[in-house]
């Protein structure tokens, strides 16, 4: 259908569409007005002839391949324009109008994404109501009126359906033409729950804003984070995964932090968005959470399956608890399970300790103390044994000695860390710690009096993520 | 590092055992007590064993092979110097650098009493005395008579065969 019959023109300028469903471009319309005004007559209910004056002009090329600029004129008392329905049928383009004070600016969106990816339009907060189909859209967006930029001209396309992964992309269309809006959707394979039981999950996952300041045992100590997303009744982090993003569907009504779900984006205007998953994707299994967010209550199946990253930026992984367990103990055995130094020995010169004074209750190394180091337990300072109650790997420090150090330790002393060094005191003894790497420990086992002497039991026991155990062989000794 | 277990001084980075002052006769079996105890304490666990012991198996009631102690390493027992003769008895004592388990000290002459084919033979009940042993045999002779093959009374000889017509004799 020609223009002319999808729209009319009032003798005060006033262009309206009438009928139809065929989307007309910017230069299509300039072009039927200048057709219109050079016309001996004005006829039908396009009331526009020579006689009227001019209708409009480009701010730009006339060239079809481009976005059209296009300057509705006002003369006297009439007042080319466009409203809100009539623009929904342009595109291509850009329309100034009421000398500049009304602007409707060319939206496009652009990218891969599922075919019929519906997509909605945020501006100044609120969602346009939409009249255009699934799909990639090419539209006009009011951007200007009364004479001020409606958020300064900006906005926002989304897609975010259910099944499918979201996206969004910010664009400023205050300077007129057309402005892409790239998207980007696929299927999230993840998403395997309809809406309702993503939905029932609430009384599961739970989001709290705020600062929190957790420590998730990787040994990089105390860091912020901004909130807190807690799984409870045995959920899994797949199904808070669906959860989360069910928060921040298109049609949500949750308001996060104050902010509808629908446009909910991250959880610090200094963070980087995730913009197909706000609160974090999901991949192989593992959970990415965005930004800031701090998860807690994850199922000890899953204990390693996530990953985080604090306020400060740094990546929080949790860590792989292992265990060295020493078994066919008897009360009283003196057992010793320490690294090994690579000749079946017990590696005694582990660290070089910072000079200290008799009475210290820390002692500083030189090394960065390993991470796969006991939160706590025994330290051998000059072969003496003391206790820990922690470590600053920061700033390389054991605190807490007990007793306070009985010498003055000087940079020559040897220091180490044993996993197990103490007195049996049930058949099996064993600790716990983060696996880092592979490494090969020296195990020893003594009972030299009492009832029951045994000749001492020495072995390697190589330690893996898997964590290590060995029995003691008790020979009795004469 | 030191470990003490009278009259011993156990120096875990010296590697000597130090016999106190006024001490100049070491039992095997008491510093082999020492030394188990020490490589099993606090300060010996993180060291290599001192020293190992061998022997003493059974031989029967109260009777043991001899014990064998041998230090390991460079491991050596010393005592303290002065003018005496040191002894070191009840077992063997072997080990140390070179073989040599007593580290020298000025004065004093150690004297080990070693021995190829030693026991221990434990006193105490498990070894009755010789009366014990009669008075065993004639409470167990009340109850269980001996057998005997008569041969002589009073010193004449038996003859006869025991029977009607060969009657035991003289007659």
């Amino acid at each position: 259908m020609p223009i002319a019959a999808d729209f009319s023109i009032s003798t005060t300028g006033d262009i309206r569409h009438t009928s139809g469903t065929t989307v007309y471009s910017v230069l299509e319309l300039h072009a039927w007005l200048q057709d219109l005004a050079d016309d001996a007559a004005a006829s039908g209910n396009d009331l526009l002839d020579i006689l009227a004056p001019n209708p409009s002009r480009l701010d730009g090329p006339r060239d079809a391949a481009v976005a059209s600029r296009l300057n509705l004129l006002t003369s006297g008392a009439i007042t080319f324009n466009l409203d809100d329905d009539a623009a929904q049928y342009i595109n291509f383009g850009s329309v100034k109008q009421a000398s500049a004070a009304v602007q409707y600016s060319g939206l496009k969106t652009i990218g891969g994404i599922v075919a019929a990816s519906p997509v909605y339009v945020v501006q100044n907060g609120a969602k346009l109501t939409k009249f255009w189909p699934d799909g990639h859209v090419q539209i006009l967006v009011k951007v200007k009126t009364g004479g001020a930029f409606i958020d300064s001209g900006n906005v926002t396309a989304f897609s975010r359906k259910w099944g499918q992964t979201y996206s969004h992309f910010d664009v400023g269309l205050s300077a007129g033409g057309e402005s892409n809006a790239a998207l980007s959707t696929a299927t999230d394979p993840n998403v395997v729950l309809t809406e309702a039981e993503a939905a029932a999950l609430s009384t599961k996952v739970t989001v709290t804003f705020g600062d929190t300041t957790q420590d998730l045992g990787n040994g990089n100590g105390a860091k912020a984070y901004k909130g807190t997303i807690a799984l409870s009744g045995g959920c899994t982090l797949q199904e808070a995964y669906q959860y989360l993003q069910y928060l921040t569907r298109e049609s949500s009504a949750a308001t996060l932090n104050g902010v509808p779900g629908w446009r909910y984006r991250v959880l610090n205007a200094a963070y980087t968005e995730i913009p197909a998953a706000p609160f974090g994707s999901f991949a192989g299994g593992t959970f990415f959470a965005a930004r800031g967010w701090w998860v807690t209550g994850v199922l000890a199946g899953e204990s390693t399956k996530y990953q985080l990253i604090a306020h400060d930026g740094t990546t929080q992984t949790p860590p792989t608890l292992i265990g060295i367990t020493l078994g066919n103990l008897v009360v009283g055995d003196r057992i010793l399970v320490a690294r090994e130094n690579g000749s079946g020995g017990i590696l005694k010169d582990e660290y070089t300790p910072v000079a200290a004074s008799a009475g210290a209750t820390a002692l500083t190394v030189v090394e960065s103390i390993k991470t796969d180091t006991p939160s706590a337990g025994v330290i051998r300072i000059k072969g003496v044994r003391y206790t820990y109650s922690s470590f600053n790997a920061g700033t390389k420090t054991f605190s807490g000695l007990s007793p306070a150090l009985a010498s003055n330790i000087v940079t020559a002393d040897d220091v180490f860390v044993p996993y197990l060094d103490k007195v049996a005191a049930s058949t099996a003894e064993s600790v716990t710690f983060i696996y880092s790497a592979n490494f090969s420990a020296r195990v020893d086992v003594r009972n030299g009096s009492g009832a029951s002497p045994i000749v001492p039991f020495s072995t390697t026991l190589s330690i893996t993520n898997a964590g290590g155990s060995v029995n003691a062989s008790r020979n009795s000794d004469v | 590092m030191a470990y003490y277990a009278a009259p011993f001084t156990f120096d875990f980075v010296t590697s000597r055992i130090d016999v106190d002052v006024g001490v100049a006769d070491v039992d095997c079996a008491t510093l082999y007590a020492a030394v188990k105890a020490a490589q099993a304490s606090e300060e010996g666990i993180i060291y290599d064993r001192i020293g190992r012991g061998s022997g003493l198996n059974n031989l029967g009631p109260g009777v043991q092979v001899g014990l064998t102690v041998e230090v390991l390493g460079a491991w050596q027992l010393r005592f303290p110097a002065g003018d005496y003769v040191a002894r070191i008895a009840g077992g063997n004592f072997i080990g140390g650098p070179g073989g040599d388990p007593i580290a020298y000290t000025a004065g004093v002459q150690t004297l080990l009493i070693q021995s190829a084919a030693s026991t221990v033979v434990t006193s105490g009940g498990s070894v009755p005395t010789a009366a014990q042993n009669a008075a065993a045999v004639l409470a167990a002779a009340q109850s269980t008579p001996i057998h005997a093959d008569i041969r002589k009374v009073n010193a004449v000889t038996v003859d006869g065969a025991g029977t009607e017509a060969d009657p035991f004799g003289p007659v």
